[in-house]
């Protein structure tokens, strides 16, 4: 197995009688993109601020690159770019000059320094505008900017905090093939969220985290074989009386079936031949259907399995 | 370092929210009280001179008595500023009633005291006069001190500082009380400078703002991160009290002599101290919402310019008289006592000792905001 980058222990951190990190314990292999999921307030940014030491924590432990993280473990700093949820850029100096400025207080070479910042530059594609100040670049465009800020010394890890928040569906993709590419080139990802398709999409691994706790981690495949819940099928019917809606719901590995809109949803526990089960159904019965649709369950189900609520509540 | 450096003058010369209280509020006060003078001139022609009785009871300290030295210095100008009389305290009381005289200074040992029946014109002449004298005492007893002899000498300077016959040039290379106060608006202006050695402190940590966070997990330790901050805040609030400086030369036409570098210099070194004050209150404070430290340093100048005198010279005698550390540790005190003795005396004791003391305060402030900061953690971002 690939080594470990980041190892935290029993990690908690309290805000008063809130426990906002409750033992929580991650390992982070080299080369990976790990998904911190979990709603608003449920402890990702906390536990970053704790793995970073800008936050004093209760108890537990955390090593980055096999050496304890402390305020003043420089040379672990060096191998770590940030992209903080909010953008954390200077109004008064341009595009250029902030990458430079960020850059340049991890690396003191400055004809190194200087290559570096034209390929972030570059590499977040913001080369017609690095004379902008940042108050002229769109919302886009200033996370972009973000993300060169934090990723031109070309660190080894890098963590994204909600880097796409509020961020247009262009810019979006743009800033998650960025981290892809950034992938690619050696850096490991650690990637926080609530939006699951953003992690579905990207993250090689994933931990859902809840109350500051780690609920569940894998594979986004080893998740979903975690629950109960299987595929989904919707399909389009006229007209569905409530006599047919009760026997379905009577079928093998039904777990719900509603008829609304004339769309029959029907979710299924995870087991073999339910597609074919229910259009057996339908067909015996005269039902008269037209487009069918099936979803494999999401990380979605996955987290309201666990926690018996929505990622976005 | 450099390129830190110049990366933060650049930011702060894009920043005009500081123009106000280091541009604008010194220019304003310089150009409203040269116009308060000028009417001042206009209502009293070729500003007569001023009837005051003098009382005196008991025998005269070395206070008093050098008081009595000044004010007849004052009436025995070829331009005299007062007119004096020596009367008993009913006498002088009668003539007050009945508006032949515009005041009495009252001598009691070396209490001094000032009797005015109503207030105008001519009773803030007589008022300001015994504020100077009670302002360059302390200069005056270092002087004792130190060169006695000098004593007399120090008692000219300060009456002919104090005849405001003499117009706004100084002539005679010294400068006189109107360039005096317009230098005490420009340390005023130096010392709410403070204000951008505390919003430096506040991009530096973590719990302040996004780029303090992501500053504070750079490899650069703080302190290499302070000093460049550090330099150009307080070069950029050095130009920035030059642009207002200037404009007295220019515009109001206020004439240091040769003075005009050692008033750089000290605006200069009041500007580390400063920048440096700024810094201390927001390393320590760095709790709770930014606004506390803003307000707390925002009293913290009020309470500096409140202790130096410049806004009731009493303040600062009983300053001096109980709490003497306090006067010698204010930087504001200090900046106005250098350009006081740059003005009023030729020895150069007051001004080093004054330019000294704001060194200290910022080596001190600088040094401990350094250690704080380095290993600042925070309990809540």
């Amino acid at each position: 197995m690939s080594n470990k980058v980041i190892q935290i222990k029993n990690l908690v951190k309290r805000y008063g009688d809130l426990v906002a990190v409750d033992h929580f314990n991650l390992d982070v292999r080299e080369g990976e993109v790990l998904g911190l999921l979990g709603p608003n307030g449920s402890g990702k940014t906390t536990t970053i601020n704790c793995l970073l030491s800008l936050l004093k924590y209760d108890r537990g432990s955390i090593e980055i690159f096999g050496k304890p993280m402390k305020p003043s473990a420089y040379a672990t700093k060096a191998q770590i770019g940030i992209v903080s949820q909010n953008v954390a850029v200077f109004d008064e100096l341009t595009v250029h000059d902030n990458i430079d400025y960020f850059c340049g207080l991890y690396i003191k070479d400055r004809e190194k320094r200087k290559k570096m910042v034209l390929e972030a530059i570059d590499f977040v594609g913001l080369n017609d505008f690095v004379k902008f100040l940042p108050k002229k670049l769109s919302g886009g465009l200033l996370r972009r900017l973000n993300i060169a800020c934090g990723i031109a010394h070309q660190p080894k890890l890098i963590i994204l905090d909600e880097p796409t928040v509020a961020v247009d569906p262009q810019s979006r993709n743009q800033i998650l093939e960025n981290i892809l590419e950034l992938n690619k080139k050696g850096a490991t990802i650690i990637y926080t969220s609530h939006y699951m398709e953003e992690v579905e999409q990207i993250c090689s691994r994933v931990v859902i985290i809840d109350k500051g706790k780690n609920l569940a981690e894998g594979s986004k495949e080893e998740l979903k074989t975690m629950i109960k819940t299987g595929e989904t099928i919707k399909i389009d019917i006229l007209d569905l009386s409530k006599e047919h809606l009760n026997r379905i719901q009577n079928l093998e590995n039904v777990n719900a079936a509603t008829f609304k809109n004339k769309i029959l949803e029907v979710k299924f526990r995870i087991g073999n031949h339910n597609l074919t089960n229910l259009l057996n159904y339908l067909g015996d019965h005269q039902v008269v259907y037209g487009r069918v649709l099936s979803e494999l369950p999401t990380l979605n189900d996955v987290f309201l399995e666990i926690t018996g609520k929505e990622l976005r509540d | 370092m450099l390129r830190s450096f110049l990366y933060e003058f650049k930011k702060l010369m894009r920043q005009k929210n500081w123009m106000f209280w280091i541009i604008v509020f010194p220019i304003f006060m310089g150009t409203m009280f040269n116009i308060v003078i000028h009417a001042i001139g206009d209502d009293v022609g070729a500003f007569q001179a001023i009837p005051v009785a003098l009382v005196e009871e008991g025998e005269q300290g070395d206070r008093g008595t050098a008081f009595i030295e000044m004010l007849y210095h004052l009436s025995e100008e070829k331009e005299p500023v007062l007119d004096i009389e020596v009367l008993s305290m009913d006498e002088a009381k009668e003539q007050l009633n009945a508006e032949y005289i515009n005041g009495i200074y009252f001598l009691d040992g070396d209490d001094l005291r000032l009797i005015v029946a109503n207030e105008g014109i001519q009773q803030s002449v007589l008022r300001m006069i015994s504020n100077r004298f009670y302002q360059a005492q302390s200069t005056i007893e270092t002087i004792a001190q130190n060169n006695p002899q000098m004593i007399p000498q120090a008692v000219e300077d300060l009456g002919r500082e104090l005849n405001i016959n003499q117009g706004i040039e100084a002539g005679r290379g010294t400068m006189n009380f109107l360039i005096y106060v317009k230098l005490v608006f420009l340390a005023m202006s130096v010392f709410q400078g403070a204000h951008i050695g505390l919003s430096r402190i506040h991009q530096l940590q973590g719990n302040r703002s996004p780029l303090g966070a992501r500053r504070s997990v750079t490899p650069t330790n703080k302190i290499k991160q302070i000093i460049p901050q550090f330099l150009a805040s307080s070069t950029f609030l050095f130009l920035y009290t030059c642009v207002a400086l200037f404009y007295y030369i220019f515009v109001l036409d206020v004439q240091f002599g040769s003075q005009l570098p050692l008033v750089l210099l000290a605006i200069f070194v009041g500007s580390l101290a400063s920048i440096s004050i700024g810094m201390f209150i927001g390393t320590i404070i760095y709790k709770g919402i930014a606004a506390i430290s803003e307000m707390i340093l925002s009293g913290l100048v009020m309470l500096m310019i409140f202790l130096s005198g410049v806004m009731v010279i009493d303040i600062r005698i009983l300053t001096r008289e109980n709490f003497l550390i306090l006067d010698r540790i204010n930087p504001l005190t200090l900046l106005t006592d250098a350009f006081y003795s740059l003005g009023s005396f030729s020895d150069y004791r007051i001004y080093n000792t004054s330019l000294i003391g704001m060194l200290a305060v910022a080596v001190v402030c600088c040094v401990v905001s350094a250690i704080i900061l380095r290993r600042q953690t925070y309990d809540s971002i």
